[in-house]
């Protein structure tokens, strides 16, 4: 069922059993595992079915720190969420991932890889991917031209990627509308959350909209499913009746606020052109690698969990760097502008035939974790937006940890692309001085929030518990990446939908 | 000078080499051009290249820049030595078994960017002094 927030009389009051609030991959995952139960869901979506300029604002704010994309067009703020122009990487986090590892402060999460197996493989599903299969020679059967450039994994090995076209508002809109117990309202925007009088549980929501209209959402379940700097900006900004902020009394909202660093990094030069099948990237392709780090490396040279890409470097170097494409307030603008860049650069690869001196030279680009930094958060500006909510201030810190992991990484990688005799790898002159802690003018992210409201058995040392609710308050949970612990080298969305499962399973429990 | 050039004229350095070895002895000259040549970087890079990093390294380690140091570390390893007696394919052998275990074990460099074996490193070095 679907209503329109805008069109019900001022101050409607919308009761149900579950609250969903956003309807991005983690709140459309879970609204779908509810249909056909009892329960009544209410699924509050901020915006409508189509992009609004008016309700993109809303996500506006500003940033300091390590210079970063306008907040205003890093995500997506309308039915299906960032789907909406996602790219569609997906790969599972790693078990070491999840562990506490001495050499990265604040790492270890309350649960294990192997309690979200079973979810990555429902995720799969959402996200419209291939077999749960992340073992590279399980498509090295399906295609024999995809060949390892390694000579064992021993120190690298061939992590998999998957790809997905999945938009969730296209995809699942006709399932959500559809649904009898599922009851989407869109241009109902939380500004308020009402908890008890002891703060322990939460009793309302408030939603509003640019008519002026403002409705309250009862239910027995609240779930915030908005992404990591919306879900900070809502715990923190309800402060009438806990003056820190629901969920934050130890000052953990907004803290750990981390991306994946995404940059440029070094260079891999062949003898003799190969195509490297089982690397490379075009539109339409299923699955490729990318260069991990054992976990066992990671541990002896006490670096944190990255990979990398691999581009033909003719291409990438036509490719400005994503700091200068993404700059606009306008998501579409810069989408666009995106587009553009990779569709021209990408034509002289379609074209090459496998012997051509273009595949002789590839572009070897980082996708990193970064170690969780309490100083690198989200808090509340004095500004506000047109529904009276405080904007957004991101301040993005990096450590010395990220670029010391980063220049580990290629030094292994040349290490072992060295023993196969095929090549060598040359690092990028930002990276030769290993007592060189600044960071070049295109470091960039990926757009990928994480770690606002993180996970820990403990409340001193993080915001929700292992089964993501928020510590102290019975009934409110989070989903999405604001949960993580740690960011791992993966995009965020596979995991999110997963950990939105595991969420959903647990309350089936509770109601 | 380009890479194919360069490729070519350390092709027809390395086959120069075999035959001088039985008639240098005494003279480094051309035992030391073959012993300066880092082969599996050559295929990739650029005798300016090859200059440059031998040229850094050389800074970096000044007690060792010098023909002599280089050809004693060169030809010396645990299990044993080469010598311009040494026939052609053991020596490459001796070489690339050298380089091989500098990757293994991580006895790495970063010069001027390049991930590189101590081994190459120091061909580079002593190619920077003989060219």
């Amino acid at each position: 069922m679907h209503i329109d927030a805008r069109e019900l009389p001022t101050d409607s009051i919308i009761e149900g059993d579950i609250c969903i609030v956003g309807a991005g991959a983690a709140g459309i995952s879970i609204a779908l595992d509810w249909i056909g139960s009892s329960q009544k869901v209410i699924l509050l979506e901020g915006g409508g079915f189509e992009y609004d300029d008016k309700v993109q604002d809303l996500y506006a704010g500003k940033t300091t720190g390590q210079h970063y994309f306008p907040l205003r067009s890093a995500r997506l703020h309308y039915f299906g969420g960032t789907t909406g122009h996602w790219a569609g990487f997906c790969s599972t986090f790693d078990e070491v991932d999840f562990e506490k590892r001495d050499w990265i402060p604040h790492s270890g999460w309350p649960i294990k890889r192997a309690d979200l197996d079973p979810f990555y493989k429902r995720a799969h599903k959402n996200v419209e991917l291939g077999p749960y299969e992340y073992d590279w020679k399980y498509w090295q059967k399906k295609d024999p031209q995809l060949q390892s450039i390694l000579k064992d994994e021993s120190v690298v090995w061939n992590k998999v990627w998957q790809f997905s076209n999945t938009r969730f508002g296209t995809k699942y809109r006709d399932a959500i509308v559809n649904a009898k117990n599922v009851h989407l309202y869109t241009y109902a925007n939380l500004v308020d959350i009402t908890a008890n009088e002891n703060v322990s549980a939460i009793k309302q929501v408030t939603v509003k909209n640019y008519t002026g209209k403002q409705h309250t959402v009862k239910a027995k379940h609240f779930i915030l499913a908005c992404c990591s700097v919306q879900n900070a900006r809502i715990l923190l900004s309800s402060n009438k009746q806990a003056p820190k902020g629901l969920g934050n009394d130890h000052d953990n909202v907004g803290r750990y606020f981390m991306e994946h660093l995404e940059i440029k990094s070094a260079e891999l030069w062949l003898s003799r052109p190969d195509p490297l099948k089982l690397y490379t990237w075009d539109f339409g392709k299923t699955m490729r690698c990318e260069l991990g780090i054992t976990k066992e490396q990671q541990a002896k040279n006490k670096i944190l969990n990255g990979t990398a890409s691999l581009t033909p470097l003719t291409m990438a170097k036509k490719v400005k760097p994503i700091m200068d494409i993404w700059n606009s307030d306008n998501p579409k603008k810069n989408l666009d502008k995106l587009m553009e860049e990779f569709g021209d650069a990408g034509k002289e690869v379609k074209n090459a035939k496998a012997d051509d001196k273009i595949f002789r030279s590839y572009e070897l680009f980082t996708r990193i974790e970064q170690a969780p930094n309490p100083d690198s958060r989200i808090t509340l500006d004095t500004e506000k937006d047109a529904l009276g909510m405080p904007r957004a201030n991101l301040h993005w810190v990096l450590t010395p940890l990220e670029k010391h992991s980063i220049r580990k990484i290629y030094e292994l990688i040349g290490q072992q692309i060295g023993k196969t005799g095929v090549g060598r790898v040359k690092l990028m002159e930002y990276l030769w001085d290993e007592n060189d802690t600044a960071w070049p003018s295109f470091t960039g992210g990926g757009w990928h929030h994480m770690g606002t409201t993180r996970m820990s058995d403990d409340p001193a040392n993080g915001v929700v518990d292992a089964n993501c609710k928020v510590h102290g308050i019975a009934n409110l949970h989070v989903a999405g990446a604001s949960c993580y612990a740690t960011a791992a080298a993966p995009n965020p969305t596979l995991t999110v939908i997963a950990l939105s499962l595991r969420l959903s399973d647990h309350l089936k429990k509770l109601v | 000078m380009k890479r194919g050039k360069f490729i070519a004229l350390t092709a027809i350095g390395a086959a120069a080499v075999s035959i001088p070895y039985l008639n240098c002895k005494g003279s480094a000259n051309a035992y030391d051009k073959k012993l300066a040549l880092p082969q599996s970087l050559a295929k990739i890079t650029d005798e300016k290249e090859i200059m440059a990093i031998g040229k850094a390294y050389g800074s970096m380690h000044k007690e060792e820049y010098n023909i002599k140091a280089l050809e004693e570390q060169l030809q010396t390893n645990k299990t044993g030595n080469i010598s311009s007696n040494t026939p052609e394919k053991e020596f490459d052998m001796f070489l690339e078994k050298n380089i091989n275990n500098d990757l293994d074990q991580g006895n790495t460099l970063v010069i001027n960017g390049w991930v590189i074996s101590l081994t190459e490193a120091r061909q580079c070095a002593l190619f920077s002094l003989t060219r």
